[in-house]
């Protein structure tokens, strides 16, 4: 499976300057397809597959014995319910943004770069979801994070792009450094970095590891599990643009759209729910670090929807959207809830795709305008791109019987639900209260600032001054097919009351994920609550932006923010709070370090090269060419070393 | 039987001679002739010394030179001669253009 795009990638690699310009796309996107086929013909395989059971190949050792005996690392991957979900995500997603953009990006000169750079990620996505370790999974981790690089900075001849492709590489290095630690630390306690045997380690006593383990971590105390598994959520948060390294995802918008869809919406930022879902085994016997991925998703999710209602770029909004539903996720895998993390991964990526599709559309039509107040009336100029991001956005914001409606309330009902707080498995916890009115709070600002989103950019009257046009059947066909799966996605995973066998992903992805303990059942009319108030969050969103934002275009140009609308614009400050923390004492460290670097190391080495420089000169009289001359140095010298040794003796 | 050290005056005379001429004389050939001169009298040392005390290891060290001076001959001549056709000239002092 991860064979097509890797070849793809080399192929375009090596021979993309000689491609004419559709072809290297064409390539791309048939090596995605087959990777899709062999995606689909796994996931059939997956379906029937018992509980705890993978597919597994182990290609090589390396690094034998480096915890002892029997203790060795392995190359290898493995192929089970939840990678296999994954797998289809990537490259069915992949496959449509991939053409998508054969023609958004038609006539730019980096044509065949763009596709390998795509390729490549692919193939490295899928490194990372079918990994059977986790130094394999990292190094998927790592090439995503590589791809990540290359295609934010891909119009590298701006200084601003390639400034966003550095700071996405830095802010996501600190997260790797602590996804190192983690790993680590589950080394010295489990002896193991397989996440077969990691799980395993918990469930059965057949495994031989299990003794000692259970005695390790009575032995070490639960803190070493827990202080692996923050370790990992630090990890994910640099992957995924949680708080507090959220802030390179934003400004990683200034890679082609395409990229914003697949890679900072649909793929590599949910890397971060997988792989807390991943090692689920292990979040759910850590209750404090779980409560705090929830937590931290929590913050996320507000941050990032406070940032997003007064943006002004198109994709900007999309981005701080994307933020907040990462947060949504978090939320739900930090609940103990991780098959509803995986399935708001699924419907987020259909439905972020389409809206980043859409804006991609948008943009092509405006001749790259990204001022949402330069747009607005575009339904008539754009009739399919409008309609397919009414309906985006419609899923986006949790409408009833849309794909985004019942993973989100899906989301809602674990935080009630949630065993890592105070709640018990009879009553509600008052902390569960707390974090389900929030994330009801933020439901409502997602609907708020989508719909904003939506008025700005299609209703009322235009008003930039291009010529907007909509574009051909290769970008509007795969907006057309994510936007029927927008509406469909949700549909595997109907809510409870709907009888037993409505939810299909649950018991799927259950085989293969943890079950917190204790979850508390909700009886009778408290199972409604979460769907009421999502239903509510969506009404009251609905009206909160129509009521501020449908007026005419006038007074949305000369809008003057207020206090809050600033705050929000500028992501509430967070950059400028890095650059003032981190910023400041590096440039002064820099231009310290530039004088000692100056004066004392610069300086040092050139006083010492010009010292050598002068005595070569000073002897170089000796090397005067004649042969002779030498041979009379030569005996000279041996002579004199004769007589020496004569005075003193040979002894 | 010839005193050990009529061979030993023998070989200082050689040496000397070959280290005067490779020191006067101008011609590389010549030159080249008088280092062979050297190295051939350091033989001449070690056999004489085997002979007087009876030991082999010395004749078979003899040897391996000469084996090495044949190779080593082989070599010089022919970067004589690649001189020789560049230069049309084997006189050492005009050979000097590597001087520091």
């Amino acid at each position: 499976m991860i064979v097509p795009p890797l070849v793809g990638w080399l192929l375009l690699i090596a021979f993309g300057k000689r491609l004419a310009e559709p072809t290297s796309g064409y390539v791309a996107s048939g090596m995605i397809l087959l990777s899709f086929v062999m995606a689909v013909l796994g996931f059939a395989g997956t379906m029937g597959l018992a509980e705890g059971k993978q597919w597994h190949v182990q290609l090589w050792e390396f690094l034998p014995f480096i915890g002892g005996e029997g203790k060795s690392l392995h190359m290898g991957f493995a192929l089970d319910q939840l990678s296999s979900l994954m797998t289809l995500i990537i490259t069915g997603i992949g496959f449509l943004i991939h053409v998508f953009a054969i023609g958004y990006m038609h006539g730019d000169s980096g044509f065949s770069r763009f596709f390998a750079y795509l390729n490549f990620f692919i193939a490295f996505m899928l490194v990372l979801v079918l990994a059977d370790s986790l130094p394999i999974l990292f190094i998927g981790w790592e090439g995503v994070g590589v791809a990540s690089f290359l295609l934010i900075g891909f119009w590298y001849k701006d200084f601003n792009n390639s400034n966003a492709a550095r700071k996405a590489f830095i802010v996501n290095r600190v997260g790797d450094a602590f996804l190192m630690l983690g790993m680590f630390l589950l080394f010295k306690e489990f002896g193991t970095l397989n996440l077969h045997e990691l799980r395993e380690s918990f469930g059965s006593i057949n495994v031989p590891l299990v003794g000692q383990v259970t005695k390790n971590v009575v032995a070490f105390g639960a803190p070493g599990l827990e202080l692996a598994c923050i370790f990992l959520l630090l990890g994910a948060a640099g992957k995924s643009a949680q708080l507090p390294l959220s802030t390179w995802l934003p400004d990683a918008m200034a890679g082609p759209t395409p990229v914003s869809a697949l890679i900072h919406a649909a793929t590599m930022v949910t890397a971060g729910v997988y792989l807390v879902a991943r090692n689920s085994e292990l979040f759910a016997h850590a209750p404090v670090a779980s409560s705090w991925v929830a937590w931290v998703g929590a913050l996320t999710a507000v941050y990032g929807a406070v940032s997003a209602i007064a943006q002004t770029d198109i994709k900007k909004i999309l981005a701080y959207s994307t933020v907040s539903q990462l947060g949504f996720m978090f939320v739900a895998v930090g609940c103990g809830a991780y098959w509803v993390g995986i399935f708001h991964v699924l419907t987020h990526a259909f439905f972020k795709a389409l809206l980043f599709l859409s804006s991609g559309s948008v943009i092509h039509a405006l001749e790259g305008e990204q001022d949402v107040r330069k747009m607005g009336g575009l339904r008539g100029a754009l009739p399919t791109t409008h309609a397919v991001s009414l309906i985006g956005t419609l899923a986006i914001m949790g409408v009833p019987l849309l794909s985004g409606f019942f993973s989100k309330d899906a989301i809602l009902e674990s935080a009630l639900k949630s065993p890592f707080f105070d709640g018990s498995k009879d009553a509600v916890g008052s902390i569960n209260i707390l974090l389900f009115a929030v994330m009801v709070i933020v439901a409502t600002m997602t609907a708020a600032y989508m719909w904003r989103w939506y008025v700005l950019v299609f209703s009322g009257e235009y008003r930039g001054n291009a010529h907007p046009h909509e574009s051909g059947a290769v970008m509007t066909l795969p907006l057309m097919i994510l936007a029927v799966l927008s509406v469909i996605g949700g549909w595997i995973g109907l809510p409870h009351f709907l009888g037993k066998n409505a939810n299909l992903i649950e018991p799927f992805l259950e085989k293969v994920s943890a079950n917190a303990k204790g979850m508390t059942e909700l009886k009778g009319i408290v199972e409604f609550i979460p769907l009421i108030c999502s239903i509510i969050a969506v009404i009251a969103g609905y009206f909160i932006a129509n009521y501020f934002y449908r007026r005419d275009g006038a007074r949305i140009m000369a809008e003057v923010p207020n206090g809050f609308g600033t705050a929000s614009r500028n992501a509430l400050f967070l950059d400028k709070v890095y650059d003032f923390v981190l910023g400041n004492p590096s440039r002064v460290a820099a231009v310290f370090f530039g004088i000692v670097d100056k004066s004392g190391v610069q300086g040092g080495a050139q006083l010492l090269g010009e010292q050598v420089s002068e005595a070569g000169s000073s002897l170089s009289f000796w090397q005067s060419g004649f042969a002779r001359g030498y041979g009379v140095s030569v005996l000279i010298g041996t002579v004199a070393l004769i007589a020496f040794l004569i005075v003193r003796g040979f002894a | 039987m010839v005193e050990t050290s009529y061979y030993i005056a023998l070989a200082g005379i050689l040496f000397s001679i070959g280290a005067v001429g490779f020191l006067m004389r101008r011609s590389v050939i010549q030159m080249f002739l008088c280092v062979e001169l050297m190295l051939n009298s350091a033989n001449l040392v070690l056999v004489a010394f085997a002979r007087a005390w009876g030991n082999l290891e010395a004749q078979t060290a003899v040897f391996i030179i000469l084996t090495l001076a044949a190779a080593e001959v082989a070599i010089g001549l022919a970067i004589i001669v690649a001189i020789f056709r560049k230069r049309v000239s084997t006189n050492v002092d005009e050979l000097s253009s590597l001087k520091g």
